[in-house]
C-alpha cells in the first residue's frame, strides 16, 4: 500500500546542509530541484519542507510537518510542546551574556538591562534566578545593542566569538548549552508513531547514537 | 490594520473567533450527529452555566489551568469561572441535582469553553466540546462503554481512520510509588511529552515501559518482568482495551502508557483520539473516581469530549440551500404554500 510520507521540516542556514548530509546517510537521499523549498526522497518515505528557522516549530506545531530539525534555542522560544526524539551530533553551542571588554560584570543584585533575539529564555533564566530584567527584544544583529548604546548587555548564542570580538564584546556569562533536536508533533507522531520509530532508529544510528 | 475606535469595535477580542456561515452550519451538522449518536446510547442531553464560582474548582486544577482559565467578579465582589473545562462543571451539577439511588447517570453536553492561550492567533482559546459523562459507572466495562461510545461516534462524523491510544494514569502513579517519586505533576508531565525518565531516578526498563504503545498482548507479555506493585494497574488496563477492541469497528485501540490524561482529577484510564488529518488530539476523556466526592458526592465516573471544531469533517455539501418563493405572490398565500411544503420535508423560505 503507498503511504503519505513522512514530512520532516529542516531550517534553512547553517543547519540545513548538516540536516541533509544526515538523513542522506540514514538512506533518505533528498532531491531538492532549484529553489524549491520542498525536497522528495527517491523512495517516497521522506518529504522535506525547508522552512525559516524560527518559523520551523510552528509548522510542527501545526502538524503540516510532522518532525522538524531544530535547535533547543529555537525550540524554547516557541513556548510550544513537542517531543523531543533525538539530540543531533551537531550545531551545539552557547546561550551566552555578553558586553563591552571595558565594563564590568552585572551583579545578580542588580536589574540587567539586556538586547535579545531569545526574550523568553531571557525571561525565564534571570526571574527563576531573582534578578529583575528589562528586555529589549530584537530579530537579529544583537552586537550592534552595547556598541549603540541600546542596552549594556546582550544574550545571544557564541559559536567561535569572532563576531562579539569584532564588536569589542566578551562573554561575561555562559547560561546555557544547546543543542540540535529532533522533534515531533506530539498528535502526528502518536498516529503514525510506528512509522516514525523506524525513522527515528535510522537516523540514530546514523549519527552514531545507536 | 485597526486605525480609528470605529475599526476598533468592529474587531474581534484577541483569541475570539466569529463563525462564517458555512462553518457554522458544519459545527451545528457535528453537534447533530454527535447528539444522535450519544442519544443511541441512551446519554441525555445536560446544559452547563456559563459562568461559576473560581475558589469551587480552583483545587481542582493543575496551576497551568488555573493560568489559562477567564475570570471576572460579580457584583459582591465574588471571583467568578468562565466555563474553562465541561467535566468539572457536569460534575457540580450532577452533585448538586442527582441522588445516590439515581446512579448511574449518562449525560451528554454540547458547549463552548475559553481558555486563555500563551500565545495565539484568532479562535485557539476558544473550543467546542461534545462529549458524555457516565457517572456512577465504575469498572472496565463502563471504561470500555465511553471508548465504544466515542468510536462510535467518530464513525458516524466519517473518521473512520482515528486511532484512540488508551493509557492508565493509575499505573503512572503507581510506577511513581514504586519508585518513590515526590513530585508526581513533573513526573506525569514527563511521561506525556515521552521524555526520559531516568532524571526521576526509574531504571531504563521502566522508561521504556512508560513509551509502550502498542496492544495488550504485547504489553501482558512483559508483565512478569516487572514490579508486581504495577500487575493490577496492567491487567486493569489490557481489560478495557480487550472489551473495547471488539467492536471499534474501523477506529483502532492502541494501548499507550504515556497517556496519563491532561487533568489533575483523572484518576484511572486516560485516552485521546488522533486523526491522521489533524494536527492535534480530536477527543480526549478518561476515568475520574474521586472528582465528584470535591462536590460532595461519592460517584466514579468516566468520560471524554470531543473538541469539534478540530474535527476534520468537511463541510456537508449536501445540504442544498433552502428554495424562495415568488415574492410577487401575496403573503398569506406564500406563507400558507411555505407550511404546506414544510409539512412535506422541503425547506422553503418567503423570499
Amino acid at each position: 500500500m503507498n503511504q503519505a510520507p513522512i514530512t520532516v521540516a529542516l531550517p534553512k542556514g547553517r543547519l540545513y546542509e548538516r540536516s541533509r548530509e544526515l538523513l542522506a546517510t540514514a538512506g533518505y537521499r533528498l532531491e531538492q530541484s532549484g529553489r524549491e523549498l520542498v525536497a522528495t526522497e527517491t523512495n517516497g518515505e521522506v518529504r522535506a519542507i525547508i522552512v525559516k528557522n524560527s518559523d520551523l516549530p510552528t509548522y510542527v506545531q501545526h502538524g503540516i510537518a510532522d518532525l522538524g530539525i531544530c535547535g533547543s534555542d529555537v525550540i524554547y522560544e516557541s513556548g510550544e510542546t513537542f517531543y523531543e526524539l533525538l539530540d543531533l551530533p551537531f550545531g551545539q553551542t552557547k546561550m551566552c551574556l555578553c558586553g563591552r571588554k571595558d565594563d564590568e560584570d552585572p551583579a545578580d543584585s542588580s536589574a540587567l538591562h539586556v538586547a535579545t533575539k531569545f526574550a523568553r529564555f531571557t525571561r525565564d533564566y534571570f526571574h527563576t534566578r531573582g534578578v529583575p530584567v528589562d528586555i529589549i527584544e530584537l530579530g537579529g544583529s544583537v552586537e550592534l545593542a552595547p556598541v549603540l548604546g541600546l542596552a549594556p548587555y546582550i544574550v545571544d548564542l557564541v559559536e567561535t566569538g569572532g563576531t562579539l570580538r569584532a564588536h569589542g564584546l566578551e562573554i561575561k556569562r555562559e547560561l546555557a548549552h544547546t543543542n540540535v533536536r529532533l522533534i515531533a508533533n506530539p498528535a502526528r507522531y502518536k498516529y503514525f508513531y510506528s512509522r516514525i520509530d523506524e525513522f527515528v532508529a535510522r537516523v540514530a544510528r546514523a549519527a552514531g547514537e545507536d | 490594520m485597526i486605525q480609528s475606535p470605529a475599526h476598533a469595535r468592529l474587531a474581534l477580542p484577541t483569541g475570539t473567533r466569529s463563525v462564517q456561515l458555512r462553518d457554522t452550519a458544519r459545527i451545528v451538522g457535528i453537534s447533530r450527529t454527535l447528539a444522535a449518536g450519544f442519544d443511541a446510547w441512551g446519554y441525555e442531553p445536560t446544559e452547563l452555566p456559563m459562568v461559576d464560582y473560581f475558589d469551587v474548582y480552583r483545587r481542582l486544577m493543575t496551576d497551568a489551568h488555573a493560568r489559562r482559565t477567564y475570570r471576572a467578579f460579580d457584583r459582591s465582589g465574588d471571583l467568578l469561572l468562565l466555563r474553562s473545562d465541561c467535566t468539572l462543571f457536569v460534575a457540580k451539577q450532577l452533585s448538586l441535582h442527582v441522588k445516590r439511588s439515581d446512579l448511574p447517570v449518562r449525560v451528554r453536553y454540547d458547549a463552548q469553553i475559553v481558555r486563555a492561550e500563551a500565545r495565539h492567533d484568532i479562535a485557539t482559546n476558544e473550543y467546542h466540546q461534545a462529549g458524555v459523562e457516565l457517572v456512577g459507572g465504575s469498572g472496565a466495562e463502563a471504561d470500555a462503554e465511553v471508548l465504544i461510545v466515542l468510536a462510535d461516534a467518530l464513525q458516524r462524523l466519517g473518521l473512520r481512520n482515528t486511532a484512540i491510544h488508551l493509557g492508565s494514569r493509575r499505573l503512572a502513579l503507581a510506577i511513581a510509588t514504586h519508585a518513590a517519586i515526590i513530585d508526581t505533576e513533573a513526573f506525569l508531565d514527563a511521561v506525556a511529552a515521552r521524555r526520559d525518565l531516568t532524571a526521576f531516578g526509574l531504571d531504563p526498563e521502566l522508561t521504556a515501559t512508560l513509551r509502550f504503545i502498542g496492544h495488550e498482548d504485547e504489553l501482558n507479555a512483559k508483565l512478569l518482568a516487572m514490579p508486581a506493585a504495577l500487575h493490577a494497574a496492567i491487567e486493569e488496563l489490557s481489560h478495557i482495551a480487550a472489551l473495547a477492541r471488539p467492536h471499534s469497528g474501523s477506529v483502532e485501540i492502541r494501548v499507550d502508557l504515556s497517556e496519563v490524561g491532561g487533568h489533575d482529577y483523572y484518576s484511572g484510564a486516560a485516552f485521546s483520539a488522533y486523526h491522521p488529518d489533524s494536527g492535534s488530539a480530536v477527543a480526549r476523556g478518561g476515568r475520574y473516581d474521586d472528582l465528584l466526592a470535591a462536590f460532595g458526592m461519592d460517584a466514579p465516573s468516566v468520560g471524554f469530549s470531543i473538541f469539534t471544531r478540530k474535527l476534520p469533517v468537511p463541510n456537508d455539501e449536501s445540504i442544498a440551500p433552502s428554495s424562495a418563493l415568488d415574492g410577487a405572490v401575496p403573503f398569506h398565500q406564500r406563507v400558507a404554500t411555505a407550511m404546506q411544503q414544510h409539512t412535506q420535508g422541503t425547506r422553503v423560505r418567503l423570499s
